[in-house]
């Protein structure tokens, strides 16, 4: 008995660090986080921002997997933007709807008999249609199935340009994205990608590529995604940007130099988290050829993606990039506690471990010690309770925090309506939808071989847009 | 266990803190921007009233200099200042501005004293109105110049754009030697896009500049180029004489290779037909650019030389090449040994290419809704 005591013990001493360690995390990341956002807005107001006329030629790529629903509106929304020199390449990854052929039929295009060639390897294409006669070059390829890391190299391979971006097939940019992406080549000379921020679209509605009135998405599950989105992975990316830590660059809205990309390979076909996978190479490989590099966050390079509205779509998404990260996190292990990679190393690398690849398995953990604790009687229930409340409410609030400071920078309006909502909402994800979703990441491993290249199968709903 | 629940309730008033510092500094904003709005009536009823005043020939009172000084030098109050001068007409505003100059030589000694942040802002507001120093004197230029070694980019970007803006040539070309000096950096794009602001004679300007070119580093060179090249300024002799000396490094080549696409000049079209004979990766970028550039000199030695760089194994060169061809308006019998030739991946790109251009020819941009 004394021996269970006392692993108990240990374990229960480890929780405790663990949690405090999560919250110390996410309060120096809304901390920062805040400040850079208070920062950025004196620093608008004050002029003090690069003015630029001449634009660095971008290709954006645009994979696409039965998304017949979203496309036009999508290539619509790219063709509002406000800038001079880009084109658009949407690669059909073997659809089985009619995702190229209506755009082929919306935008008048023509086939070309185009030689690609493929710098890095990638499926077969079947066709390549294009149009020079709308405000930028549109490309469209259809190729053999083989998921959107091959589909992403394909776009590189046809790209012209020496700057890609990749987006998803349901995202709407910001008329300003562009535009603001770009911004650190012009401050910083070895930047060599730079990743923007994603909000939630859902409910919203743009006018050429604006958003006409910001809200909380009426869906309770989209909603508390707000929320999750600012704390965790909006924060977080400003934090670790300080010391060039970031470790991903979501694959909704990404800027890579090419030659770079190509040099190392570019997407891994073999992962479904290519977007984490891709960021990780370049620090490696950057790192060990010596190379100087930066990769920057960008939080006022705005893409609107849709966000999962049914439980079942989430868990979905969310043993998808478990899994991707499971897989970029073993691949480059050498990462880990390796001083010659820094900070990247010990505070990235360790964070992404423990946090989020491990959180799920150590708090089934937790799970379990507390219930066989509570059997045995060696638990102080009072202790728990007011332990968790707290753990809640800290959490709670960090959102509420850097939700607010990101609404009134980049927002300046929320209804009071929606204000009490977030308040509500953001105890209900921090003390039920984490909880949920750790389940679900657990599960990862099931049916993973069957699925390994499949495109994520989500409901889509058309974007709410105005031309 | 108490001691860890101290830590966590410090926790807990460390974020509450920070709430409380996140909800105040919102009032604070929200409560600013109302007072911005409430002053800035009081602020145009001054402005008005002495405008007025100077219209019937009375000179401004040292009282609203004084009062103007002291506003000012809050950086809320220069901001509601430019939106009321964006208000009156351009006549009224130098009016003005030529009976308050004397504040800004003030201003310009407080600011130096500032952040980062409100240096840039104080340069932007130079740079918007050209204000400018009094003969003589150098107060406005020599704070511009020490903004350009502040730490804050921003700062540094405001303080050249006023400068350019200004126009004064010889305090640009001080200030382009500076850059050189500094030891922060300077893009080539920071450095075009503000050499674009100069609205003078441009010609003069750049002839001025070109007297000096060895001085300034690489940088400031290419954006120098770039910016003749944008505004077509006549300088085929010195580009081309700079390309047959062969003094300048590879980056300053294939700028000066770009300005020869739009401004046709024969002598160079030989030098061009050599450096497509280049090899190796370093000299890449020079035989794409000049294999663009070739494609406005049309003549039976340059549609040889770019079949010849069909057979290149580097695409974007055979890509560049077929491009060019196509807009030479090459004949399909000129093109015969191609397109029977036995090389496939040049005839698919030729072909491509010269579709995608006829194509692109016969059906004109239409907006999309």
């Amino acid at each position: 008995m004394e021996i269970v005591k006392y692993i108990l013990m240990v374990v229960e001493v480890f929780f405790i660090i663990y949690l405090i360690g999560y919250s110390t995390f996410l309060f120096f990341s809304v901390v920062v986080g805040s400040t850079t956002l208070y920062k950025q807005k004196r620093l608008e107001k004050l002029k003090n921002k690069l003015r630029t006329n001449y634009d660095i030629p971008i290709s954006i790529i645009v994979p696409a997997h039965n998304e017949e629903i979203t496309v036009i509106d999508t290539v619509n929304s790219l063709l509002e933007l406000e800038y001079e020199k880009y084109e658009i390449i949407v690669v059909d990854d073997g659809s089985k709807d009619s995702t190229s052929s209506k755009l082929i039929e919306y935008f008048e295009m023509h086939k070309v008999n185009r030689p690609i060639e493929k710098v890095i390897k990638c499926k077969r294409e079947e066709y390549v249609y294009e149009t020079n006669s709308l405000k930028v070059p549109l490309t469209v390829v259809r190729k053999a199935n083989g998921g959107k890391s091959d589909a992403l190299n394909m776009g590189i391979n046809l790209s012209q340009y020496p700057y890609f971006i990749s987006i998803d097939a349901d995202s709407v940019l910001q008329y300003d994205s562009l535009k603001n992406i770009t911004s650190p080549f012009r401050e910083k000379e070895d930047i060599v990608a730079c990743g923007g921020l994603i909000r939630i679209s859902n409910d919203i509605e743009f006018e050429k590529g604006r958003v006409k009135k910001y809200k909380l998405p009426k869906n309770i599950l989209s909603a508390m995604q707000v929320l999750e989105y600012d704390r965790s992975f909006f924060a977080s990316k400003i934090l670790l940007d300080v010391f060039n830590g970031n470790l991903i660059i979501s694959g909704a809205f990404g800027l890579f130099k090419k030659d770079l990309v190509v040099a190392v390979g570019g997407y891994d076909a073999n992962t479904v988290g290519e977007d984490m996978e891709l960021v990780m190479k370049l620090h490696v490989f950057c790192k060990s050829h010596n190379i100087p590099y930066c990769i920057k966050y960008v939080p006022d390079a705005v893409c609107w993606s849709q966000s999962p509205e049914k439980l079942g779509d989430l868990i979905k998404q969310r043993r998808r990039w478990h899994m991707g990260l499971l897989q970029s996190m073993s691949k480059y292990r050498e990462l880990f506690l390796n001083m010659k990679f820094g900070l990247i190393s010990f505070i990235s690398y360790l964070y992404f471990l423990i946090y989020e690849l491990l959180s799920p398995f150590i708090e089934l953990t937790g799970l379990v010690v507390t219930i066989i604790s509570f059997i045995v009687g060696l638990i102080n229930i009072k202790f728990m309770i007011i332990f968790f409340l707290l753990y809640a409410t800290f959490g709670a609030l960090l959102s509420l925090t850097i939700f607010l400071a990101r609404i009134y920078v980049q927002d300046s309006k929320l209804s009071f309506l929606d204000f009490m909502k977030a308040v509500f909402l953001c105890f209900i994800e921090i003390a039920g939808l984490r909880q949920i979703m750790s389940i679900a990441r657990m599960t990862v491993f099931i049916g993973y071989k069957k699925r390994k290249l499949q495109w994520e199968d989500l409901t889509r709903k058309q974007q709410k847009l105005k031309i | 266990m108490l001691k860890i629940q101290y830590l966590i309730y410090t926790y807990m008033a460390l974020c509450a803190c920070m709430m409380i510092y996140n909800i105040a500094y919102t009032i604070y904003s929200r409560t600013t921007e109302k007072n911005i709005e409430k002053q800035k009536n009081g602020f145009i009823k001054k402005v008005k009233n002495q405008i007025s005043l100077l219209e019937s020939g009375i000179t401004l009172a040292a009282k609203h200099r004084k009062y103007l000084y002291s506003k000012l030098k809050w950086v809320h109050n220069l901001l509601i200042f430019e939106q009321i001068l964006d208000e009156q007409t351009k006549q009224i505003r130098n009016e003005y501005f030529k009976n308050i100059r004397y504040i800004f030589y003030k201003l310009a000694l407080y600011y130096q004293k500032t952040d980062g942040v409100k240096k840039a802002y104080f340069a932007y507001i130079i740079g918007k109105y050209k204000i400018e120093d009094e003969i003589g004197k150098n107060i406005l230029t020599n704070t511009l110049f020490m903004f350009l070694d502040e730490e804050t980019m921003y700062c540094r970007d405001n303080a050249l754009r006023a400068i350019i803006k200004l126009g004064n040539i010889k305090n640009i070309l001080e200030v382009l030697k500076r850059i050189k000096k500094s030891k922060y950096y300077f893009s080539v794009e920071m450095l075009y896009e503000n050499l674009l602001e100069y609205n003078k004679n441009r010609q003069i300007l750049a002839e001025k500049i070109w007297q000096e070119f060895d001085v300034f580093n690489e940088n400031t060179q290419i954006a120098i180029i770039k910016f003749i090249t944008n505004y077509k300024l006549n300088f085929s002799e010195e580009f081309y004489n700079l390309l047959e000396k062969n003094i300048v490094n590879n980056k300053i080549k294939v700028e000066i290779i770009k300005y020869f696409k739009d401004n046709i000049y024969d002598k160079v079209e030989k030098l061009l037909i050599d450096y497509t004979k280049l090899t190796g990766i370093l000299n890449r970028e020079i035989v794409i650019e000049s294999a663009r550039t070739l494609g406005s000199y049309n003549s039976v030695e340059v549609k040889e030389t770019l079949k010849d760089l069909l057979k290149r194994n580097d695409w974007d060169i055979r890509m560049t090449a077929s491009e060019s061809l196509s807009v030479l308006g090459t004949s399909y019998y000129e093109l015969a040994d191609i397109y029977n030739g036995e090389d496939n991946i040049a005839r698919r790109i030729l072909s491509y290419k010269i579709q995608n251009y006829k194509y692109t020819y016969t059906n004109p941009k239409i907006e999309v809704s």
